[in-house]
């Protein structure tokens, strides 16, 4: 009779255990986080795919006289005009042109909602978010400011750039509130 | 309080291009259009909306330039370039320049935009024009 009853506890603290296990490897699968890769002059870069609602392809963009340089200007997007600003302004590097890969992401953090051009979207993928590194690479000052880690994906260093950040230096800038 | 209804469903819109940017103002803030050969310059001083408003290093080309005279606006003029389109516009179908355009802009000039011919169209205030300094 013990025995009997030894073999049952033996069997549900087996299944306890395994469902302990199962348990463990859900929370760490469920710890991934979307990232959208993209190019800027021959680097890659991520923003954080929860602050970005759309990618568009590149298309005309209407130039606001008197805004500010970072400011590209404004496109129709089903309807509605969105404003486009060119990131590299924020990340110090050359300014961008118009390619045939450029794609227009719509971002959109807190109160803050833009476009944003890129040289080409690479890819959107979903990683664990523990794959997310310090910066180890030696970044210019004016790039730092805005970078939250880097990744390594199919063997490329990719950048991950916060764009609470970029925003956040775009309202000291502008004293959009 | 009740629904206030604006007394406008539409606007007379003169479109024109200044620099390669595709503009529109309100007809009801113009006096008259003339050529400006006839201007009377020592009454009026006339100045272009790119001596107003920074179009960073746009090429002006000077094509087709036509005066606007504002009205109420007894000593300045707006040299426009390019006037080619009258329309009626119903005014539900102008929209709102984006947060991050409105806020950036150094001035009111402009109030909104509409589409038209797959073109983004922006709206001139010629009254807040006339005020603005570069």
């Amino acid at each position: 009779m013990d025995h009997k009853k030894n073999k049952s506890k033996i069997i549900m603290e087996e299944v306890k255990k395994r469902k302990t296990q199962e348990n463990n490897t859900s929370i760490d699968e469920e710890k991934k986080i979307k990232l959208v890769i993209f190019a800027l002059f021959n680097d890659y870069y991520a923003f954080y795919g929860s602050d970005i609602k759309e990618i568009l392809p590149a298309g005309n963009i209407t130039y606001v006289p008197g805004s500010p340089d970072f400011i590209m200007g404004i496109i129709n997007v089903r309807g509605d005009i969105e404003s486009v600003i060119d990131i590299t302004k924020f990340l110090g590097i050359e300014h961008l042109k118009i390619l045939p890969l450029s794609r227009i992401v719509i971002a959109s953090k807190g109160n803050m909602r833009t476009g944003i051009l890129l040289d080409s979207v690479s890819d959107v993928i979903d990683i664990p978010i523990n794959s997310i590194q310090p910066t180890v690479s030696t970044f210019r000052k004016s790039i730092r400011d805005f970078v939250d880690g880097e990744i390594i994906y199919n063997n490329i260093n990719i950048t991950l750039i916060d764009l609470r950040k970029i925003f956040e230096k775009i309202k000291s800038l502008t004293g959009v509130t | 309080m009740g629904k206030k209804n604006i007394p406008w469903k539409e606007i007379e819109i003169l479109i024109f291009e200044n620099a390669g940017v595709k503009m529109g103002v309100d007809m009801a803030q113009v006096y008259q259009i003339i050529n400006p050969m006839k201007l009377d310059k020592d009454r009026y001083k006339v100045f272009s909306i790119h001596e107003k408003i920074y179009f960073k290093q746009r090429e002006i080309k000077h094509k087709s330039p036509k005066i606007l005279m504002v009205k109420e606006e007894k000593h300045s003029c707006i040299l426009i370039e390019q006037p080619d389109t009258f329309l009626t516009l119903d005014i539900t179908f102008i929209k709102e320049l984006p947060l991050l355009v409105v806020s950036t802009i150094n001035s009111s000039v402009f109030w909104g935009a509409f589409f038209f011919k797959k073109q983004i169209i922006l709206l001139v205030d010629l009254f807040e024009l006339v005020k603005c300094k570069q």
